[in-house]
């Protein structure tokens, strides 16, 4: 069940970035930093409130500082820039994704919401660093939202870290979908 | 007869000010309550510091500064602030502090003409005896009255402080008397990395940490003592290592986030650099 729903989540982030959007401009990646911090925040703020696990109620709070941190600095730089976020297929896909995650997590209690909620966030972190590797690194053009996306990167790859230590003790053994791509 | 009708005229002055005061007061009160979360409006500082410095007896604002024309009191001064009121003033008296941010009314800057304005002897009677509806405890319990005018010198000295001539926090005197006191160290913590990761300082130098990321980080090291609260973005944190040795430490917000402080011996320092 957990799987299949990772799964899905690879292959509607997935996919998204790499193909519907092969090289999005500034105005688009703006939206999918934002859109990116915006979803985790929303997950972290649930688990603040359902998290049976102190380590994973800490993890979301943690989230949603860091990526709070993240969004308003991301914010910053567009509205310096004059570049209005333009909303695209990734974006959307990122939302309705997390979205999802949101209602299915609402549903859980107990350690069964802690497991749902860390196998998430790993699978979603290791996306998200994907998808700066890959699209939004690469295709940024303003050097100050390239630099951004660059000096964030390493934050998110902690996050990843932090959240397959907590799926370690939390004594899953989900395997992360299909990802052979490696950080650092 | 002039000497009367001076501090009647003072009285007069004083009634009046403590009267609008009073009426603005409780207008203020009415409209927003007790909240202290924003900044005072210009009107109500001016008020305030001119309440504050006529509360002071008029024998007391008189004072003179003993250490006035003492070239070095200043520094004795700067090094009894470091201990007792850095933490809410700031490292240079700036009003700079992380708490100061949050605090109103506001810490002042003592650069600021309205605090130079002041008289030592009302510089004196506020440090010894607090401030009223402020964060401004009496100190007079910790400070002696020599104390307390090296203090007012530095205060003095603050507006004219160039970097480098002042001691570093924590630092031992004879330290910043040999250096002029511009030794210290610093790391960033910059795109959730400490740069640089591996830092040689000799003993006793202090270690200054800067998070120039838009979230928290901290420093924790299993031993040495190194165990940094949450460093909020824009924030600084130092540490003195007493004693020589390696010292790995980390971000326990972000584990990958690793650094290593390699304490030397003194004598190393002339060699290095």
């Amino acid at each position: 069940m957990n799987i299949t729903r990772l799964l899905l989540m690879g292959t509607l982030i997935g996919p998204g970035v790499s193909a519907n959007v092969q090289s999005p401009n500034d105005a688009q990646i703006a939206a999918i930093v934002v859109t990116a911090n915006q979803v985790d925040i929303d997950a972290g703020h649930v688990a603040e409130m359902k998290a049976h696990d102190p380590q994973v109620k800490a993890y979301g709070k943690q989230m949603v500082t860091d990526h709070t941190g993240v969004n308003k600095q991301a914010t910053e730089l567009v509205t310096k820039l004059g570049v209005k976020p333009e909303d695209n297929a990734t974006a959307q896909s990122l939302k309705s994704g997390g979205e999802e995650n949101v209602k299915h997590l609402r549903t859980l209690t107990g350690s069964a919401f802690d497991k749902a909620y860390i196998d998430h966030e790993v699978a979603y972190h290791q996306q998200v660093l994907d998808a700066l590797d890959k699209t939004l690194i690469p295709s940024a053009q303003n050097a100050e939202l390239k630099a951004l996306l660059v000096k964030v990167r390493p934050a998110f790859a902690a996050h990843l870290e932090h959240a397959k230590q907590l799926q370690n003790t939390l004594g899953g053994t989900s395997k992360t979908p299909g990802h052979t791509s490696h950080l650092d | 007869m002039l000497m009367r009708g001076l501090r009647l005229r003072s009285v007069i002055w004083a009634l009046v000010v403590i009267g609008i005061a009073v009426v603005a007061g409780l207008w203020m009160l009415v409209r927003h309550g007790l909240v202290s979360d924003r900044p005072p409006s210009r009107l109500e500082t001016a008020m305030a510091r001119r309440l504050v410095v006529l509360s002071i007896p008029a024998s007391a604002r008189e004072l003179k500064n003993p250490y006035a024309t003492d070239p070095l009191a200043w520094r004795e001064g700067a090094e009894h602030f470091q201990e007792h009121c850095a933490v809410c003033h700031g490292r240079v008296g700036r009003g700079d502090s992380d708490i100061a941010k949050k605090m109103f009314p506001p810490v002042p800057d003592f650069a600021d003409p309205g605090i130079q304005q002041m008289s030592d002897g009302a510089l004196f009677a506020i440090i010894q005896n607090g401030v009223r509806w402020t964060g401004m405890p009496a100190f007079r319990q910790e400070h002696t009255a020599d104390e307390t005018w090296k203090l007012v010198a530095f205060v003095r000295r603050v507006p004219a402080l160039r970097p480098g001539e002042y001691p570093e926090p924590h630092a031992e005197s004879e330290h910043a008397a040999q250096t002029g006191g511009d030794q210290s160290s610093a790391v960033a913590m910059d795109g959730t990395s400490f740069v640089p990761a591996e830092l040689h300082v000799p003993v006793g130098e202090t270690v200054t940490w800067t998070n120039k990321d838009p979230f928290p980080h901290d420093v924790s090291a299993s031993a040495a003592h190194l165990h940094s609260p949450e460093i909020p973005p824009d924030g600084t944190w130092s540490f003195t290592p007493n004693t020589v040795g390696r010292v790995e430490y980390i971000c326990t917000l972000h584990p990958g986030m690793k650094g290593v402080l390699i304490v030397e011996p003194k004598a190393t320092r002339r060699s290095r650099k």
